[in-house]
């Protein structure tokens, strides 16, 4: 018993008792914090009167499973939150499983929220998440591999689809899953550093979700989803650039509506990295592209700035961006009043106090804007940081300087891949049967055509 | 180390560029350009906009120089900020410098890339000065140049002149089958801000000192098959022993070219719709018929005069000489296109169809 | 690991890297040569592509690239990119950045350049998909000037001196500068190429620098032409559009992406060509290549380079297009036959 006790560091929580089960003595521990005690003593009762009828296999249910001992899957079972039952004669342990551990129930995320259509969020526990997948989908090729980790009996997960998926990217997953060095962590943040192509891209190689509804969509595509045990969000990969502009909206509306609005998004990325980056450069190097009937007003109010625009548009999207973390920071109510404040206030004095033009605030407006929409997080983080160095070239080169920046973020993005598999895929390698997937939302009435999402027509080159 | 050293290497551009930046904030914006003087002596107003208190108004400079760029460059002894003719609207230029090459003054603006090639060009008559100030604020507003502008583009809408960008002058100032032909601004005399007088012959690179009223300049467009937007004439007829005025607006045409060794017949198929005709109704055809012969011959008449003027004045704007160098190089081979336009026989000839009588039935 | 590409591609990095940076200027000479015969001369010339690449489509394998041969392209392709550099520090010096040095703009070329080398040979590949919006933008803005055309520019024929048209006919090779590009190329793809797609190829490209051609032509009286080296950009900078002045100044930059990928293209040529043990130390041997370009590059940008290193590139295009592959090919295709014949 004290050995017992002992390999649980003599935990408060962790509870040993001698009891006896049909007259045989048995210990019975647990970790208190984590069983339903009711469900065990049920359990308990129930296996006394299987042995008393003398049932053969009396300790195999739903619920239990009886083994013989093994220190280590002692322990495993107990830091899962199951109670164990050991027969120290006949050398069995006996796991009852009866969790209970606080959780909420399955909202809808706040961070991805939808006008229509599914109002559901996954929840810290792998099998309630598991649970909303498979009620949703239920069909028999949704396959769920888990691998273990050292010093900690959680595990990684990872679902797709068998027919869906191309064999390679699951194996690619399933090889660095299990080349990863393990390390305990808690975050999926920490899981993709581990198994991401390129660590230093700025651009994120696997797509988070917390919606049941978008990993159904992401597997019906052929993607991998790698659920952790501890954490609500999921990574979906591998994904393309373009995976990040699409939203669940778009296959809860219409149509036309929801090409409409992907089309918008995707003129935002451009507009989110290059407008500032534009104006400066038109500011500072080529005003004579400025049609005539706009100069006058323009100089008007660009006349007595004492900053270059490269100053004033620093100046401005720091703003913003000082804005943004303060609301977020904020419990909500006053996150909008400092919004309000920011965005109104501050932006009207910054004008009269002669700091910025009026223009400069109508494009740095426009592109905060613009870089919200992305669907995506993440993105959305990597867009807003990606028009600094474009602003820096525009201010030493003009056009010249954002070409050369265009270009190199354009081969940046054909050298990524994300789990070996080219980052801009349907545009660059073409493949024009997922092409105008992109830029349109195609009409839905043909689900047995599934596209599957990475799986390349054999002539096509990598 | 080594990835430091590359690092501050790739910077150094950064560190230093800046080179041609050229801040919209010290720009000061010329809006109107007016050339005078001749080769040596070349005198050039500028007009720009100045803004003070939230109002906006247009400042003059003038300087002098021995040629274009030279005067340009002196003009910054006088401003406080840098001269930038890249937003120009309009190129002024008196109708004495135009009489010599043209070119010489054209060329600076042909040549600097950062210039704008679409601004309209036109000839003065008169004192440049009274162009470039407005004495009659209220008639036009402030702002001249977009004043000109607009004028020029209703000349040409209206096909009262022509109206070309300073690209386009360079081509048909080049252009060997085809020359310039430029509008005339003048100060009117009651409204006391510059009018439409007319459309200045070109031969060669160098203006002739013909020019074409607005009535001719229409005929001119109708013979050069290039109308604008609205085409309107208004003639004496006579129907039925009365005499009155009818008013037609050009509707489409077709326009053939006869050439056989010095002749050259031109003949139009016009057809016109009915603007403004008092008498009535145009309904029996007999009398439609009248009037469209009526209106042949006047035509015709003018077309044949405004040929006459052409080949006094030797200047081809109708774009003759191009259909005869591609077609007829026996004829062009003659010599200058412009001294043989003069010596050519050339017979118009018009036939007008009432197509629309502008009522319904 | 060997590359594999498709036809497709092929013809696409075919396309930009002969395109690339010549088609803006090759109309000014031309024209100026040959008048208004230019444009029936480049027609003829130009179809003269479709026999040239059939040739080179038949008997590619052929072409052996080793040794000497090897060097030889190495050297002609790094003489083409560095006097492409030096055209574009030239244009740009000229067009938009009056003060900045021209050493400057080419670090920047080559800065870009380095990264494409850097990457991996599937980048280099597809790059060029990105030009294809870019290319359509273009031809529609280079179409708005069809209004302000004169038919008549493109007559009379035949005026033009046999000793003029000769000169012209030198002039017109410009465009095919990058033809030999095909027979490295071609390895690459696996299995036959249909001639039809090399046809088809040919016809796009006959057709792309045939209306670059017509079209300034139509737009300008000839005598223009010897103002403006860049016809095309001047087209597109009288284009009135409400929304921006100065077209042109977005399409020099069209332009400059386009040289920028033509030379990655060539790049990686050069870099196929370097024996196995030279390619392991791939960055530092890309960087060392980049100095060296700018080195040679930076020498070649005044005007009267830009005139020289263009006519050398007519001539040396004559041997390297046509001679040497003409000689390659047929000895490898006698010597092989008779080394085949008497092992047998």
């Amino acid at each position: 018993m004290q050995i017992i006790k002992n390999e649980f560091k003599n935990s408060a929580d962790f509870v040993v008792k001698e009891v006896e089960i049909a007259g045989t003595a048995a210990f019975l521990c647990f970790y208190s914090t984590m069983i339903d005690a009711e469900a065990v003593n049920k359990q308990l009762r129930l296996l006394e009167d299987r042995v008393d009828k003398g049932a053969n296999g009396w300790g195999s249910s739903a619920s239990t499973s009886a083994e013989a001992f093994h220190k280590d899957k002692l322990v495993t079972a107990i830091c899962e939150g199951s109670a164990v039952l050991i027969f120290p004669k006949s050398n069995l342990m006996l796991e009852i499983k009866a969790i209970k551990v606080p959780e909420r129930s399955p909202d809808e995320p706040v961070n991805e929220q939808v006008v229509r259509g599914m109002h559901q969020g996954f929840v810290e526990n792998f099998s309630s998440n598991i649970g909303l997948i498979r009620n949703k989908m239920k069909r028999p090729d949704l396959v769920v591999e888990s691998f273990a980790m050292e010093r900690t009996v959680s595990k990684l997960n990872i679902v797709y689809l068998a027919d869906q998926a191309a064999p390679e990217v699951v194996q690619e997953v399933r090889e660095r899953l299990s080349n990863m060095p393990n390390k305990e962590f808690y975050s999926s943040g920490q899981l993709e550093d581990y198994i991401e192509d390129r660590i230093l891209s700025p651009f994120p190689q696997f797509l988070t979700t917390e919606r049941p509804d978008r990993v159904t969509y992401n597997l019906l595509e052929g993607k991998v989803a790698i659920f952790t045990d501890s954490s609500p969000t999921t990574l979906l990969g591998p994904v393309n650039l373009f995976s990040f502009y699409e939203s669940p909206d778009d296959y809860t509306s219409r149509v036309l509506v929801g090409s409409f609005y992907r089309l918008v998004r995707l003129l935002a990325f451009f507009l989110a990295i290059l407008l500032p980056a534009f104006y400066i450069s038109v500011m500072s190097f080529h005003s004579e592209i400025l049609p005539v009937e706009l100069t006058t007003q323009v100089k008007s109010s660009v006349k007595d700035i004492p900053y270059p625009p490269i100053f004033e548009a620093l100046l401005l999207e720091l703003f913003i961006e000082l804005i943004r973390e303060a609301s977020i920071r904020l419990p909500q109510p006053i996150g909008q009043t400092v919004a309000i404040v920011g965005g109104i206030v501050i932006g009207d004095a910054i004008v009269s106090a002669g700091l910025a033009s009026n223009q400069m605030v109508i494009v740095v407006a426009m592109t905060a804007i613009a870089g919200f929409v992305v669907p995506s997080p993440e993105l959305n983080m990597v867009i807003r940081m990606l028009r600094f160095p474009f602003m820096i070239l525009a201010a030493t080169f003009g056009f010249l300087g954002m070409l050369i920046g265009t270009l190199i973020l354009f081969v940046h993005l054909l050298n990524l891949s994300s789990l070996n598999q080219p980052y801009l895929s349907p545009v660059i390698p073409f493949d024009p049967t997922r092409f105008k997937d992109v830029f349109f939302r195609v009409p839905y009435f043909r689900p047995d055509r599934q596209q599957p999402f990475f799986r390349l027509g054999g002539k096509k080159a990598k | 180390m080594k990835k430091l050293m590359i690092c501050l290497v790739l910077c150094i551009p950064f560190l230093a560029g800046c080179w041609d930046n050229l801040s919209f904030r010290d720009l000061q914006v010329v809006t109107l350009i007016g050339i005078e003087g001749e080769k040596g002596n070349v005198t050039i107003h500028f007009s720009f906009p100045s803004q003070t208190d939230d109002q906006i108004e247009y400042l003059i400079a003038k300087a002098q120089g021995y040629s274009f760029a030279d005067a340009k460059n002196e003009i910054n002894v006088r401003t406080s900020e840098v001269i930038d003719i890249s937003q120009l609207e309009v190129l002024l230029i008196s109708e004495e410098t135009a009489e010599s090459n043209l070119i010489e003054y054209m060329d600076n603006l042909y040549r600097t890339p950062r210039n704008r090639l679409s601004s309209k060009v036109a000839l003065i008559r008169g004192d440049m000065e009274s162009f470039m100030t407005q004495t009659n604020p209220q008639g036009i507003g402030k702002n001249v140049p977009d004043f000109i502008t607009h004028l020029l583009q209703t000349s040409d809408d209206y096909s009262m002149s022509t109206s070309h960008d300073i690209q386009k002058v360079g081509t048909l100032l080049f252009s060997e089958g085809k020359d310039l032909a430029l509008p005339v601004l003048q100060i009117g005399e009651e409204s006391g801000h510059p009018e439409i007088a007319g459309t200045a012959l070109f031969k060669g690179k160098s203006a002739t000192g013909t020019v074409l009223t607005t009535s001719q300049s229409k005929i001119m467009s109708i013979m050069e098959h290039n109308p604008g937007k609205f085409l309107r004439g208004t003639y004496e007829v006579e129907v039925d022993g009365k005499k009155d005025l009818i008013t037609i607006e050009y509707v489409s045409g077709k326009k053939d070219w006869k050439i056989e060794g010095d002749k050259v017949r031109m003949s139009y198929d016009i057809d016109v719709e009915i603007e403004e005709f008092p008498i009535g109704p145009v309904l029996e055809k007999n009398r439609i018929e009248i009037l469209e012969k009526q209106l042949s011959e006047q035509v015709t008449a003018n077309m044949q005069d405004l040929l006459s003027v052409l080949q006094e004045a030797g200047s081809d704007p109708l774009g003759l000489g191009r259909t005869v160098r591609a077609f007829h190089p026996d004829l062009w081979k003659r010599g200058d296109w412009n001294e043989t336009f003069s010596e050519l026989d050339i017979k118009a000839d018009a036939k007008i169809k009432i197509r629309r009588t502008g009522i319904l039935n | 690991m060997k590359l594999h590409i498709t036809s497709l591609q092929l013809f696409l990095m075919l396309f930009v890297a002969m395109t690339g940076t010549v088609f803006t200027s090759f109309q000014s000479q031309l024209v100026i040569a040959a008048g208004r015969d230019a444009w029936w001369l480049f027609l003829m010339q130009g179809l003269l592509i479709f026999p040239h690449l059939w040739l080179f489509n038949r008997y590619y394998q052929d072409f052996k690239w080793k040794g000497l041969i090897a060097f030889l392209y190495g050297i002609y392709w790094f003489f083409v990119m560095a006097s492409f550099l030096g055209y574009i520090g030239y244009t740009l010096n000229v067009w938009a950045y009056p003060k900045t040095p021209t050493f400057v703009i080419m670090l920047l070329v080559v800065i870009v350049l380095f990264y494409l080398m850097m990457s991996r040979s599937e980048t280099m590949v597809n790059i060029g998909v990105i030009l294809i919006p870019m290319i359509i933008l273009f031809m529609v803005f280079v179409y708005l000037g069809l209004k302000e055309a004169v038919w008549t520019n493109l007559f009379p024929l035949g005026e033009t001196k046999f000793s003029d048209l000769q000169k012209g006919s030198l002039k017109a090779q410009m465009p095919f500068i990058g033809i030999e590009l095909f027979l490295l190329l071609r390895t690459f793809v696996p299995g036959k190429v249909n001639s039809r797609k090399v046809m088809i190829y040919g016809g796009v490209w006959l057709l792309f620098f045939l209306q670059m051609l017509v079209m300034p032509l139509l737009f300008f009286s000839v005598e223009e032409f010897r103002l403006i080296p860049e016809p095309i950009m001047y087209m597109l900078k009288s284009q009135d559009v409400s929304f921006m002045e100065r077209l042109d100044l977005l399409f020099i930059y069209i332009w400059l992406a386009w040289s920028f990928i033509a030379m990655g293209i060539y790049a990686f040529s050069i870099l196929h060509l370097l024996p196995q043990k030279i390619r392991i130390r791939r960055s530092r041997n890309a960087a060392l290549f980049c100095i060296l370009l700018l080195a040679v590059g930076t020498q070649l940008d005044s005007k009267e380079a830009v005139r020289m290193s263009g006519q050398f590139l007519q001539y040396a295009h004559l041997v390297f297009a046509i001679a040497l592959p003409f000689l390659v090919i047929s000895g490898n295709r006698i010597f092989g036959k008779r080394r085949g014949e008497e092992s047998a």
